[in-house]
Formats: C-alpha cells, sequence, structure tokens
C-alpha cells in the first residue's frame, strides 16, 4: 500500500515537470550559442562572442554593410579635412543610454580616451593613429590623427560608446588614477550602452540574457526577439538535443560536420553557410631552412592534395585564391591559384639550393590539438610531402605553447596551420597583420618575412584615402605577396550554423557582413513562436 | 593517543600536505608554456600594455617572490585575478563550486546509497540470477566512463525521449532563490520554491547518475565481496545458531563490519567524482568548478590553475579525514587502537 501512494506521488511530481515545461513558451525568446568566454566591456571585448554582444549593447559612430562600406550610425554625418588628419563627427540627437541620458560628444570622446588608456580589446586599432580627441560642442567631436590612416572610417566600426555618466557611477579601485579601474569590473557584468540590447541578466558562467530596450533610437525589424540569450554553447551532443527539442534557436559555428548532418535532418531546421572573411593558412617560416627557400615553399605549395582540404576535411569551404578572402573589400581578382601537380612540385624541388640533401633538412609542422581537422590536415601534408621526397615532421602543441614559440623566430616551426580573421571590413586589416613586420612573432604572423619593401608598401597603402587607389595598392601587395609564397593559401572558412527556420526569419546569412559580429545584429532577426513545430 | 588526537594529528599533516601542494602546483602553473598575459589579451595587444600586466602579476619576478605575493594576498582571501573571467578567483571559486558540490554530493548519494543496497543484495542472493546480474551491470559501470554514459543518457532522456532537462541548473521560467548555501536544491526548498526545487532536483539527474555509475559499480562490488567474506566467518555461524533473526544478522552484524573497505575506498571514489565531474559539466552545461579548473589549465590562466587544486586539494582531504572518522565508528579495533597508542 506504502508503496503504491510512494509510485502515485512519483507519477504527479513527473506530471507537474511536464506542466511546467508547457508553461514555459516561446515568449519571443531567441538563444544563440556561442564560444565564450564574453566580454561586454567595449574596452575589453574583442573575440567572436563580445563582439557579437557588444554590436547589440552598443553603437558605434558608423555601421558596416554588406558590401563593405560604412553608413552613419551614431554619426549622422562627418567631415574630414583637408590633411586627412581630422575627422568631425556629428552625433544624432536622441540616442539614449539604457542607464539613462544622451549621448553626446562628451561620451565619445570619454569612450575613445578609455580606450586608448586601456589599450585592450580592440585598442590596438586606433593606439597610435589617434593623436586626441576634442569636443567642440554637444554634438560634435572631433578626432585627429598622428598620420593618415585610409581604413580610419573602417576601422570605427569597432568604437564603441559608452556613457560616460554610468561608467564614472560605477569606478571601482584601480591604477587609473582619477578613472581607478575605467569601470572595469562594473562592466564584467553590466552595460553602459546605446545599442538595441541591455543586459538583463548575465551569470559570466552560462549565460548573457539581453533584453529589446524599448528606447532604442533605430531600425528595429516587426518580430525582432523581446529576448535574446546568448549561450555559453555546450557539447555537441547537448546542441542537438536542444535544437531537436526547440531549446536552442542557432547553433555556434563550431559544430563538427557530422552534428551538422544530423541537425538538418531535423524538421524545421537548416543550415546557413556564408563566408565569414576568416582565412586558414598554412604558414611556412620564410627564414628557416629549408622553407627558406621560395622552390621549397612553391613545391609545398603544388604537391598539397586542396580537394581533400575543402572536400573531406572542411567541407564546404572555399579554396583560397592568395592572402585575402575573396568578400574583403581590397580583394583582388583573378591572382594565381596554386592546384595540386605533382609534375610541378617536383620541378620546384629540383630547382632548390636543398635538392640532394633534403634528408639533412626536415620540414617541421607544428599542430595545433586543440582542432581535430586541423590534426587531419597535418597528416595529409605530410603524405603529400612523402610523395616528392620531402619529410615532414609533425609536433603536436597546445594552442598556448603555438602562441609562445611563434614569438621566437628560433623556435617557430617550418610550418603551422592557423587562421585569420580581419579586424575591420578590409584588406589592409589582412595584409597589415599578415605581412608588416610590426606585427612579425604574433600568431597572426609566422612566417618571418621581415620584408621592407612589403612594410613600405603596405604603409603606403593604409596611408592612402582614396579608396579606388588604396584598393589599387592592396591590389599590388597582394600580387607581391602571390609570387612570393610566404604561405601555402588554404582556403576562406565557411562559417554553418544550424538554426529554426520554421520560426526564426535571420536574414544576414543571405548577404553577408564582413565584420565579425554584424550577422548577429539581433534587432533584425525575427522570431515567430506561434510558427514553433 | 586517544582518538581525537589521532584526528587532530591529521589535520595537522593536512596543512602541511596543502602547503606542499600549493608549492608544486604554483612552480608548475609558472613553468607552463605560453605567456599568460599576452594570451588573456590577444596577440594585437601593445607590448607596453602587456607588459603591464605582467608587472601586475609579477610574471618577471623569481618564483619565489611570485609566490610571497601570491601566499600574502591568499592569507586575505584574494586568489588573484582570473586571466579568463577578469575577477578575483576567490569570487569564481564562489561562484562555481556551489554548483559541482551540488552534483558531487548528489552523485556520493546515489553512488553510496544504491552502491551499498545492490551489493547487499548480490550478497544475500550470492550466486543465483540477481547476483549474476548486479555483478554484470558492476563491470559495465566500472569500465564505462562517466562521459560515455553521460552523452547516452542524454541521448536517451534528452533527445529520444525529452523528458529529462538537457542542461544548466534550473528552467529559465524558474527565479533563481536567494544565495545561502549556493545548493539551489536547498536554496529553493528554504525559500520555499519546491516548484523550483524539483525542477533542479530534475536537472541533477542526468549528471549525478552519469557521475556515479563507475563509483556505485565499485561499492556494490567491494561490499558484496566484503558481505560474502563475512558470511563465511564463526560469528555469524554462532548467531544463525541462536536464532537470531536474518534480518538482524544482515543489518546489523554482517553489513556494517563489510562496509569498512567500502568506506574506506569512497575517499578515492570522491577524488574520481571531482576529476570526472569535467567532462559531465561540459556536456549538461553544468557551471561547475571542474570545468572552470580545466578551461583554467588550457588557458594557462595560472591564478585559476593554483585556486582549483587548492580547493579541490582541501575538498579531497576533508573527506578523507571524514572517512577516518566513519571508519573508526565503523571499526572499534581502529579506534581502541589508537586510544592504545
Amino acid at each position: 500500500m506504502r508503496t503504491k501512494k510512494l509510485a502515485a506521488v512519483a507519477l504527479l511530481a513527473t506530471l507537474s515537470i511536464f506542466a511546467v515545461w508547457a508553461a514555459v513558451g516561446q515568449d519571443s525568446l531567441l538563444r544563440v550559442g556561442f564560444s565564450w568566454p564574453t566580454y561586454i566591456d567595449p574596452g575589453v571585448g574583442s573575440d567572436f562572442s563580445s563582439s557579437s554582444a557588444m554590436v547589440n549593447l552598443y553603437d558605434s559612430l558608423v555601421y558596416p554593410t554588406p558590401e563593405g562600406t560604412v553608413i552613419p550610425h551614431a554619426a549622422d554625418s562627418w567631415e574630414i579635412s583637408d590633411d586627412n588628419l581630422t575627422y568631425t563627427f556629428h552625433i544624432r540627437p536622441g540616442i539614449t543610454f539604457h542607464t539613462g541620458g544622451e549621448m553626446t560628444a562628451e561620451d565619445v570622446k570619454f569612450s575613445m580616451d578609455r580606450l586608448l588608456t586601456l589599450g585592450e580589446g580592440y585598442g590596438y586599432l586606433f593606439l597610435g593613429s589617434v593623436a586626441g580627441v576634442e569636443v567642440i560642442d554637444t554634438y560634435t567631436v572631433e578626432i585627429t590623427l598622428s598620420e593618415p590612416f585610409g581604413p580610419f572610417l573602417f576601422s570605427l566600426v569597432r568604437f564603441y560608446i559608452l556613457s560616460k555618466d554610468a561608467v564614472m557611477a560605477n569606478l571601482g579601485e584601480g591604477p587609473y588614477g582619477d578613472y581607478g579601474d575605467y569601470g572595469k569590473t562594473w562592466l564584467l557584468s553590466n552595460d553602459a550602452g546605446s545599442g538595441a540590447y541591455t543586459v538583463a541578466e548575465f551569470p559570466f558562467e552560462e549565460y548573457l540574457l539581453l533584453d529589446l530596450f524599448p528606447g532604442y533610437w533605430g531600425e528595429v525589424a516587426p518580430n525582432a526577439a523581446q529576448q535574446v540569450k546568448m549561450l555559453r554553447s555546450p557539447d555537441a551532443v547537448t546542441v542537438k538535443a536542444l535544437m531537436a527539442r526547440r531549446e536552442l534557436e542557432i547553433t555556434d559555428p563550431w559544430q563538427p560536420e557530422e552534428s551538422m548532418v544530423s541537425m538538418d535532418a531535423i524538421d524545421g531546421v537548416d543550415i546557413a553557410a556564408f563566408p565569414n572573411s576568416l582565412s586558414q593558412y598554412l604558414m611556412l617560416h620564410n627564414t628557416k631552412a629549408p622553407t627558406d627557400d621560395i622552390q621549397i615553399r612553391k613545391a609545398l605549395s603544388y604537391m598539397l592534395d586542396y580537394e581533400q582540404v575543402v572536400n573531406i576535411i572542411f567541407p564546404g569551404s572555399l579554396q583560397a585564391h592568395g592572402p585575402v578572402a575573396t568578400v574583403l573589400p581590397g580583394y583582388k581578382e583573378g591572382l594565381f591559384q596554386y592546384s595540386r601537380d605533382l609534375d610541378k612540385a617536383r620541378e620546384a624541388l629540383q630547382k632548390s639550393k636543398y635538392y640532394g640533401s633534403l634528408d639533412e633538412y626536415p620540414i617541421v609542422f607544428g599542430v595545433n590539438t586543440d582542432v581535430p581537422a586541423l590534426e587531419k590536415l597535418a597528416l595529409l601534408f605530410q603524405a603529400n610531402a612523402a610523395e616528392i621526397g620531402l619529410n615532414v615532421e609533425l609536433i603536436k602543441m597546445p594552442w598556448g605553447k603555438m602562441v609562445e614559440v611563434v614569438g621566437s623566430q628560433e623556435e617557430t616551426p617550418n610550418v603551422l596551420a592557423i587562421n585569420v580573421a580581419p579586424h575591420y571590413p578590409e584588406a589592409g586589416s589582412m595584409l597589415q597583420a599578415k605581412y608588416h613586420s610590426s606585427n612579425v612573432g604574433t600568431w597572426e604572423q609566422a612566417e618571418w618575412m621581415l620584408d621592407p619593401m612589403l612594410d613600405q608598401l603596405i604603409d603606403d597603402a593604409l596611408g592612402t584615402i582614396d579608396e579606388a587607389a588604396r584598393f589599387e595598392k592592396y591590389g599590388l601587395i597582394q600580387q607581391v605577396i602571390v609570387e612570393l609564397v610566404p604561405d601555402v593559401f588554404l582556403f576562406e572558412l565557411l562559417e554553418k550554423h544550424a538554426y529554426q527556420a520554421e520560426y526564426v526569419s535571420w536574414p544576414q546569412p543571405s548577404n553577408p557582413n564582413s565584420v565579425m559580429g554584424y550577422n548577429y545584429d539581433f534587432r533584425f532577426i525575427e522570431v515567430f513562436p506561434d510558427r514553433i513545430p | 593517543m586517544s582518538f581525537s588526537s589521532f584526528l587532530i594529528r591529521r589535520l595537522f599533516y593536512s596543512i602541511v600536505i596543502l602547503i606542499g601542494l600549493s608549492m608544486l602546483i604554483f612552480a608548475i602553473s609558472r613553468i607552463m608554456p605560453g605567456d599568460p598575459a599576452r594570451l588573456a589579451l590577444g596577440a594585437r595587444a601593445p607590448d607596453e600594455v602587456v607588459q603591464q600586466w605582467r608587472d601586475w602579476m609579477h610574471l618577471d619576478d623569481p618564483i619565489h617572490v611570485q609566490y610571497y605575493y601570491w601566499i600574502r594576498d591568499a592569507l586575505h582571501g584574494k586568489l588573484g585575478q582570473s586571466l579568463w573571467t577578469r575577477r578575483d578567483v576567490s569570487i569564481d571559486i564562489r561562484t562555481f563550486l556551489p554548483a559541482t558540490m551540488e552534483l558531487v554530493l548528489f552523485s556520493g548519494i546515489i553512488m553510496t546509497v544504491f552502491g551499498i543496497v545492490l551489493g547487499a543484495i548480490s550478497a544475500r542472493y550470492k550466486n543465483t540470477w540477481v547476483d549474476n546480474v548486479v555483478r554484470m551491470g558492476s563491470y559495465f559501470g566500472v569500465a564505462t566512463p562517466a562521459f560515455v554514459i553521460a552523452i547516452l543518457l542524454m541521448l536517451l532522456f534528452g533527445y529520444l525521449l525529452r523528458i529529462l532537462p538537457t542542461m544548466g541548473r534550473l528552467d529559465a521560467v524558474f527565479t533563481t532563490p536567494p544565495v545561502r548555501t549556493g545548493l539551489l536544491t536547498i536554496d529553493a526548498l528554504l525559500a520555499g520554491d519546491f516548484a523550483a526545487c524539483w525542477n533542479a532536483i530534475t536537472h541533477l539527474i542526468m549528471p549525478a547518475i552519469a557521475l556515479a555509475l563507475g563509483g556505485m559499480a565499485q561499492e556494490a562490488r567491494i561490499t558484496r565481496s566484503s558481505m560474502a567474506d563475512n558470511m563465511l566467518k564463526d560469528y555469524i555461524a554462532v548467531e544463525r545458531s541462536l536464532k537470531i533473526p536474518a534480518r538482524v544478522i544482515n543489518l546489523k552484524y554482517l553489513l556494517k563490519p563489510s562496509l569498512i573497505p567500502t568506506v574506506s575506498i569512497l575517499g578515492l571514489d570522491f577524488a574520481a567524482l571531482l576529476s570526472n565531474a569535467f567532462l559531465v559539466e561540459l556536456i549538461f552545461g553544468w557551471p561547475g568548478l571542474s570545468r572552470y579548473g580545466v578551461e583554467a589549465m588550457v588557458r594557462k590562466d595560472i591564478n585559476a590553475v593554483t585556486g582549483v587544486v587548492l580547493i579541490m586539494g582541501v575538498l579531497f582531504i576533508t573527506v578523507n579525514i571524514l572517512v577516518d572518522i566513519i571508519v573508526g565508528y565503523l571499526d572499534p579495533r581502529i579506534r581502541l587502537r589508537a586510544e592504545g597508542g
């Protein structure tokens, strides 16, 4: 009898679970998976999830378009001085901060001063180029550069404006004199922005919950989600379960291909795939034997089975056409593209100064153990190299070790497989990051080219204000780089997400933005809860 | 020496062990490859900003100087800033530890209770089909890693049947109860929110079972083996001859001494729960300390690594002292031996 009572209680309790779940409606909630951590402080964050959050929490002076231009945003107009050193921005009146108050030129100055002082996040884009910021009147601010910088307007898509009053009201102890910690502690879990969404809840280890800001000044789609939950993405099995249960609307882009295929089979779920301007390279050490020989680098470029790379190991990706992704403004069309040709590979090898003593010069390939697919890539490279008589040694290392070894010219291996993303929507961002000597010894540049001619060409291009002229110079640089063969240009990554196409309208994948984070401008993503299967 | 003196000595040695552990892990974390400041700030951060961080973290000081600064701050309750969360590690531990403790506690209860019960049943019905089923199940539980169990449970109950929640600690519809213990189930109960308490329990079911299964299987096997051995002892035969009821013999005179090896192994099983928790926390999106600790190691978050290892050391030592006390209660010979010096 007692057993039967216990069973009845258990059954009632179980049924109550379903009752609660049934009561949990979608209520216009958009849940999106992201890699973690997420830093919502515009002076700190610069990775994928942080950038996506900042796009929604804050406004920038200009906004990037999918076509590769910028349009007015928080600034409704601007002028550039004749010497191209002074930019005068006119702030749009009526932009309200989440914490209250209107955006003024004072907030713009404060935000830039803060970004430059902290030196973290996207601060590097402006350090050394921004000489000063001056408030002219309530809605007019002047930014002065130390030297002409052609992509300056484009780089401003990474400059987000905080409420000075909110930050100053929440200063903590810190090393910045009267500014204390510059609000860093408070901004770990709060926002001082004016964007379409505001922080509702932020248990850092789990998710970031955003509420639609009713006082937002800009365009918001009629059925934009009232709440957005940026979730720390769990294991692939869990993601699949969440998608099947309609407890996740958009996955992160790092799901294994097998998971993507099985999620695609779920009713109402589609796969959105779009290029994201991220390029994968095999970076070759240009000053270490034997890859210091251009003929060896050509041989490696000819020997690789690109079909296997883009169809099997990284399915759906596009073989690269040179050092810059095709979707980036300033990309030069018609550049020479390597394809697998073992005869040409052997021919190049025979022209090499190391030919006949190749056994004495093994090619060391540093493999990032954090990404299983890169290990497959390294094994393919090794097998292809053996076909033409080249000895490749694989050395596995975690990402932390890789970042350390590239800081030393001697320790950097002959080959490293690393992907690089532009930080503003222009080819110049990639050229500067990957080939200018000022960035050598970072994980974005393991080639050790140290080429003063290239440095001069890049500096000249970046200093060119006229866009057409600048892009022409970018084209020339890309041509030079392809001829120098500093890398094996592998592929452009296709970003893939599974999403609930039945009840979510996500317009960005069909016209993607090349700037990281802007395809997750949630005010344009619509949710229709009544269409949930 | 009295039993209490014995325990005080254990406590003293535990402190010595913790100090040694802190030195060891501190040294290891400092020699791990990678520049923690550069890793935290990214490739593009200016060298002067990276150097500012290195100066602030004393990374260029001799290691014994770094250790001095760390101990000095630790004695004030600060364990240094995490390069990942950008806040003090002590705050992170206070945030993440309760989630892991709740999971480990729940798993520990499942592991202990079900392990002992199954082991007792298996011994009682020794060499019958009941015994064989329990033993086969034990082999499966011991041989199968926790994360495999976790994935199987997720696929079955989360994906196919959809009767249990898949991630996190509480459904979004519930308000998080006021924090008193950090254990959501207890806090919800204390707040009188029984629906939230039940919801928190449902979130615990799959991860706790996944974590507990290996230890439960082990406990069952050891209990069964120990009871089977003790069944053949003379004092059991005497009790049977005196017509003492079988139930009294099994529960009072057979089970209690048979639990000594089981309880002894509990300390190691607890350590296994903590170490296996990482993958289970990953699969179920559980915001726990194990996952935080492993990610700290991957990111070379040196302060977090040191803090987490220390906390794990404290937990492990505490559990083993508790085990010693329980074993001393179960086996009076141990107490008497200790008191006899």
